[in-house]
C-alpha cells in the first residue's frame, strides 16, 4: 500500500517547460508527511496527482512510469469559502454520505459520530456561513472522516485561521489521523513540524530537493530552508531587526466618542483615540471583536457615530483624506483595478510626479517586494501571495501618510514576509504611520512602536507598550 | 483517464455562478430599469439584453451544448435567489432565450468565440420572446410608432449588450488568467 | 424559507416544490388566454386571500409586498396605457394618448403580472430552497450534478455581494489618488464585472474539484432529505382551479370592467 510515483511528468497547457520531469516520491503507509517549498514549487499540483485529482477531475497532461495511489483519499483544502456545497452542516455532511449511498435512516447517527470526533460542538441545522473559519475547516475534517478515506490530503488548512484556531486545528487533526496516511502542504508549521515523521522541500522548480525527518532537517538542512525562504520552527531568528523609532509628536488622526455597530449591535465604543505621525500600530483581538469593523469606522467607509479628525479637520466620507490614508484589505484582489501589475502601482504615482519618475518608482517598488518579473502580468492572474504584495506596494511610493493593513503577512514565505516587515520599516522611518491588524505573535511582540487591542468592546493599550 | 464528453459539473458550476453574478449585478442596477419604464416609451428596452448576457459570455467561455440554457434559467432564477422574488414568467422567458442561443451557437457547432456569433445570438434572443410578448402584452394593440420603437430598442439592446458588452467581457476575462482553468480541452499527453 | 417574517406554518408548505413550480406554469399560460379583465380582477383577489391565508407571512410584510407589487405593476403597463390604440379618448398630451380601451388593456396586462407575482410569492414563502432541487432530482429525474451545482453556486450569493461590498470600498478610497478614467464610466462598469467574475469563476471551480473529491460523480446515490407526493399535492392543484373557475363566475356577477374582452 501507501503511495508511489515514478517519472512522473507533468505540464501545464500555458506553461512554457514542465512543472515535473521526472519525479519520484514513495509515501509509506500511515505514514505523516510534510511538503514546504517555496510558491510556485509546485506543492499543490503535486497533491492533486497523488489524490487522482489530476488528471480524472483536473485536465493538466501528465504521464508516469509507475502511478500506486491511495484507495479512497480526503482532501482539506485552504478556502474555506470554495469547498462547501450544501447551507447547512448536516446537509453538507450528509452530501458526502449520499454520494456514499449511506442509507438515509443511517445520517443523523454517522454525522453525529463525524462532529464528535472532530470537537465540532454545533447544532447540525447550523448555516455554515455563520461558522467561524476554524469550525469550517473542522466540518472540513468531518467530512473527510465520513469519505472513510484511508489518506488525507491537507493543502494548507490552516493558511485563513488566526494562531490560536490553528494550533487548535492541528490538535484535532493528530486526533484523528491514527492508523491514516496524511499528507500534509503548510506554510505556518510551527505547530506541526516536530509532528510529522518527514518533511520534503521542494525547490522552486518542480524538484524535490531533499526530504528527512523533521530534526534532521532542522539541525542540518536549515540553511537549503532559509534558501528557498521556506517557513521553519526557528525562522524568526532570521527575522529583521530594527532601531526602535520615535514617533513625532504631531497627531495626524484622532477619534472622539466613536460607536461602531455591526447591524443594532454595539460593537465598540471609543473615548478618544490619538494616533501620531510614525507610529507603528498593531491591533489586536479575537476573531469578530470588531477589528475589521474599526478601521473601516475609521475610514469613514461604514456608519458610525462620534467624530473622526484628520489633522484637526472633521472626516465625514473616505474622499475628505484625499488619499492620505489608505488601506491594504484582507482580499487583495477586489482593490485591484487595471490590468497589470504595472500599472496597478504606477496609477498611484502618475498624479504626483511626471510620467518617467512615476514609472521609475513604479518599477522600484515592484522589485523591491519581488514583483518585477509579473509587471506585465494582470493583476488576478498572480499568486495569492504576489497579490498581497501587489496590494502593499499600491500603498507605499510615499503618498498616503497613514497605510491601514488588515492582516499583510497572512499566506507569505518567510522570504516575502520579512521583506515585506523591512518595507514597512522603512515606511515608519520616513514618517509614515501604520495601523495594522495581525495575529502573528512574532510581529506583535518584535515590531510595533504600540500594540492596541480590542476588549469588550472597548479599545486597550497593551501593558508595557506606552508610545 | 476517464473520457469527459458533455458538460462536467465544474462546467455547469460555473455557468450558474456566472449566471448568478449577473443576476447579483442586474438586481442592484435593476432600479434603472424600472426608472425607465414609466415613460412608456421603452427606454427600459434598451437594457433588455442584461437579460441574456449571461447565457453568451457562458457559451463563450465553455462551449458545450447546454451551456446557454442552463445559463439562462440560472439567470431568471436569480432574481428568486438574489430578490427572494419568484416570477414564473421570467423563467419561461428565460428558458426561451437561452433555447434561441443555443440555436446559434449549434450553428457554429460551439466552436466560434467570435463577435459575430454574440451578436447573432444576443439578437436572436431578443426576438425569440416577441411572440409571447404579443400574446401577453397585447403588442397587436399598440400604436405601430411605438411598438416599432420597442422592437428596434430590443434588438438593439440584444446585439449592443448581450452580444457586443458580452465580448468585450470575456476578453476582459480572458486577460485575467482565469479561463485557463475552465472551458479547455486539452489532450491528456500534450507536451510531455 | 424566511421563517422571520413568517407566524405560522401552513400546509402549503408540505406541497412537493414541483408541483407549486408546474402549477406557476400552468397559471402563466392560462393567464394568457384570459382576455375578459373582469375574470382576471376577481383572479388578483382570490390570490391576494390565498397568500394571504397560505403564506404564514405576518400581515405587515404581506401589505407592504402588496403595495410593491401594485405599484411596479402599474408602471410596467404604463407603456399600453399610454400609447394603446382606442377609440374613446379620455386623455391627450403630446405623444400620449389614453383611451378606454387602452387603460383597460394596460390595467389588464397589469394584473396579468399581479396574478403570477401573488402566486410567486406564496411559492417563495413555502418553499426551502434545497428542497426545490431535491424533489427536482427525485421526482422530476433531473441530473444531481445539476441539482447540487445549482445548490452550490447558491451559497455563494452572499459571497458575491460581500466582495462587491469591499469593491466599492476600496474604490471610495483609491478614488482619491489616481485618475478618474479608471473608475467611471464603461471601464469602472466592466472592471466590477470583470473582477467579480474571475473571482467566482476561480472560485467555482475549486468548489468543483472539492465536491469531486468528496466523492460526487454525478451517478447513484442516496438522499437525506426525502420529498414525495402526497395528497396535498392534489389538493393543492384542486384548490388552484377552483379559484381559477371561480374567478371566472365571479366575474359574471360582478363586472368592474366594462367590457368582456381587453384586445
Amino acid at each position: 500500500m501507501g503511495i508511489a510515483v515514478r517519472n512522473l511528468r507533468l505540464k501545464f497547457p500555458e506553461a512554457q517547460a514542465r512543472l515535473f520531469t521526472d519525479l519520484d516520491l514513495k509515501i509509506e503507509d500511515e505514514e505523516k508527511v510534510l511538503i514546504v517549498g517555496p510558491s510556485g514549487s509546485g506543492k499543490s499540483t503535486l497533491l492533486n496527482v497523488l489524490g487522482g485529482l489530476i488528471p480524472n477531475v483536473i485536465n493538466v497532461p501528465m504521464k508516469a512510469d509507475q502511478l500506486a495511489l491511495p484507495d479512497s483519499a480526503a482532501y482539506v483544502f485552504q478556502d474555506p469559502d470554495a469547498q462547501f456545497t450544501m447551507p447547512t452542516v448536516a446537509e453538507e455532511l450528509a452530501f458526502v454520505m449520499e454520494n456514499r449511498q449511506v442509507r438515509a435512516e443511517d445520517m443523523d447517527q454517522q454525522l453525529k459520530e463525524a462532529l464528535g470526533t472532530v470537537g465540532l460542538d454545533v447544532d447540525p441545522i447550523t448555516a455554515i456561513q455563520t461558522l467561524s473559519g476554524g469550525m469550517k475547516q473542522k466540518l472540513a475534517i468531518a467530512s473527510a472522516l465520513l469519505q472513510q478515506a484511508d489518506t488525507l490530503f491537507l493543502d494548507e488548512p490552516t493558511s485563513m485561521l488566526d494562531d490560536g484556531s490553528a494550533s487548535h486545528l492541528w490538535e484535532t487533526i493528530q486526533q484523528m489521523w491514527k492508523g491514516r496516511t496524511v499528507v500534509i502542504i503548510e506554510h505556518r508549521v510551527e505547530d506541526i513540524w516536530d509532528k510529522v515523521d518527514r518533511v520534503i522541500l521542494m525547490d522552486d522548480a518542480g524538484r524535490i530537493d531533499r526530504m528527512a525527518c523533521p530534526d534532521e532537517m532542522l539541525k542540518n538542512h536549515r540553511d537549503a530552508l532559509d534558501a528557498f525562504g521556506v517557513w521553519h520552527p526557528e525562522s524568526w531568528c532570521n527575522a529583521p531587526e530594527f532601531s526602535e523609532i520615535e514617533a513625532q509628536p504631531d497627531v495626524l488622526l484622532e477619534a472622539r466618542h466613536l460607536m461602531v455597530n455591526r447591524g443594532s449591535r454595539q460593537l465598540l465604543t471609543i473615548d478618544a483615540l490619538d494616533i501620531r505621525k510614525g507610529e507603528w500600530i498593531t491591533l489586536e483581538g479575537d476573531n469578530g471583536t470588531g477589528k475589521t469593523s474599526l478601521l473601516l469606522a475609521l475610514m469613514r467607509l461604514i456608519p458610525s457615530k462620534g467624530d473622526v479628525l484628520f489633522k484637526n479637520r472633521k472626516v465625514r466620507k473616505p474622499k475628505h483624506y484625499g488619499g492620505a490614508l489608505y488601506p491594504v484589505f484582507q482580499n487583495p484582489e477586489l482593490q485591484f483595478i487595471t490590468n497589470t501589475v504595472f500599472d496597478e502601482v504606477f496609477i498611484n504615482l502618475e498624479l504626483h510626479f511626471d510620467k518617467g519618475e512615476a514609472e521609475r518608482r513604479a518599477g522600484a517598488l515592484l522589485d523591491r517586494l519581488g514583483l518585477g518579473k509579473v509587471g506585465h502580468l494582470h493583476p488576478l492572474e498572480i499568486s495569492t501571495g504576489q497579490k498581497r504584495r501587489l496590494s502593499v506596494a499600491t500603498a507605499a511610493g510615499g503618498i498616503p501618510e497613514i497605510i491601514i493593513l488588515d492582516e499583510p503577512t497572512f499566506g507569505l514565505d518567510q522570504r516575502h514576509a520579512f521583506r515585506l516587515l523591512e518595507m514597512l520599516h522603512d515606511m515608519v522611518k520616513s514618517g509614515t504611520t501604520i495601523i495594522m491588524i495581525t495575529h502573528d505573535e512574532e510581529i506583535k511582540v518584535r515590531y510595533p512602536s504600540r500594540r492596541l487591542r480590542i476588549e469588550e468592546g472597548k479599545l486597550v493599550e497593551e501593558a508595557g507598550f506606552d508610545a | 483517464m476517464v473520457k469527459r464528453n458533455g458538460l462536467t459539473l465544474t462546467d455547469v458550476l460555473v455557468t450558474v455562478v456566472i449566471a448568478l453574478v449577473f443576476s447579483f449585478i442586474y438586481s442592484i442596477w435593476g432600479g434603472v430599469y424600472t426608472a425607465l419604464e414609466p415613460l412608456g416609451l421603452h427606454l427600459n428596452q434598451l437594457l433588455y439584453g442584461m437579460w441574456f448576457i449571461a447565457a453568451v459570455v457562458a457559451y463563450l467561455i465553455i462551449r458545450k451544448p447546454g451551456v446557454a440554457l442552463i445559463a439562462e434559467f440560472a439567470a431568471a432564477s436569480g432574481e428568486t435567489i438574489v430578490l427572494l422574488q419568484f416570477d414564473v414568467m421570467l423563467i419561461v422567458y428565460g428558458l426561451i432565450q437561452g433555447l434561441a442561443c443555443e440555436i446559434v451557437f449549434a450553428i457554429v457547432k460551439y466552436k466560434s468565440t467570435s463577435l459575430m456569433v454574440a451578436v447573432t445570438a444576443g439578437v436572436a434572443a431578443a426576438l425569440s420572446t416577441l411572440p409571447l410578448d404579443w400574446y401577453y402584452g397585447y403588442l397587436g394593440q399598440l400604436a405601430t410608432w411605438n411598438l416599432l420603437l420597442m422592437f428596434g430598442f430590443r434588438v438593439l439592446s440584444g446585439a449592443l449588450i448581450a452580444g457586443g458588452l458580452a465580448h468585450l467581457l470575456y476578453q476582459g476575462l480572458k486577460g485575467t488568467g482565469v479561463l485557463k482553468l475552465v472551458g479547455r480541452k486539452v489532450p491528456a499527453d500534450e507536451g510531455l | 424559507m424566511l421563517e422571520a417574517i413568517r407566524h405560522y406554518s401552513t400546509p402549503a408548505d408540505q406541497v412537493n416544490p414541483l408541483t407549486k413550480i408546474l402549477i406557476a406554469v400552468g397559471l402563466f399560460l392560462t393567464v394568457i388566454f384570459i382576455h375578459d379583465p373582469n375574470h382576471l380582477f376577481h383572479l388578483s383577489i382570490l390570490m391576494l386571500i390565498l397568500l394571504a391565508l397560505l403564506s404564514g407571512v405576518k400581515i405587515r410584510y404581506l401589505a407592504l409586498f402588496t403595495v410593491t407589487i401594485l405599484f411596479f405593476g402599474m408602471i410596467s403597463s404604463l407603456y399600453m396605457i399610454f400609447y394603446g390604440e382606442g377609440t374613446t379618448t379620455l386623455l391627450r398630451f403630446g405623444i400620449v394618448h389614453i383611451t378606454e380601451e387602452s387603460a383597460v388593456r394596460g390595467l389588464h396586462i397589469m394584473m396579468r403580472g399581479v396574478v403570477l407575482s401573488f402566486f410567486g410569492a406564496l411559492i417563495v414563502f413555502t418553499t426551502r430552497l434545497t428542497d426545490v432541487f431535491y424533489s427536482m432530482m427525485q421526482q422530476g429525474r433531473l441530473k444531481p450534478k445539476f441539482a447540487y451545482a445549482f445548490m452550490a453556486a447558491i451559497r455563494m450569493v452572499p459571497i458575491i455581494a460581500g466582495e462587491y461590498m469591499t469593491l466599492r470600498r476600496a474604490r471610495k478610497v483609491r478614488r482619491p489618488l489616481i485618475h478618474r478614467k479608471y473608475i467611471s464610466g464603461y471601464k469602472g462598469f466592466s472592471t466590477t464585472i470583470i473582477t467579480l467574475l474571475s473571482q467566482s469563476i476561480r472560485r467555482a471551480y475549486r468548489l468543483g474539484i472539492a465536491m469531486e473529491s468528496k466523492g460526487f460523480d454525478d451517478g447513484a446515490r442516496t438522499y437525506y432529505h426525502r420529498t414525495s407526493f402526497s395528497v396535498l399535492d392534489i389538493i393543492f392543484i384542486i384548490v388552484i382551479i377552483l379559484t381559477v373557475i371561480s374567478a371566472s363566475e365571479l366575474g359574471q356577477w360582478y363586472s368592474p370592467f366594462p367590457t368582456r374582452d381587453a384586445r
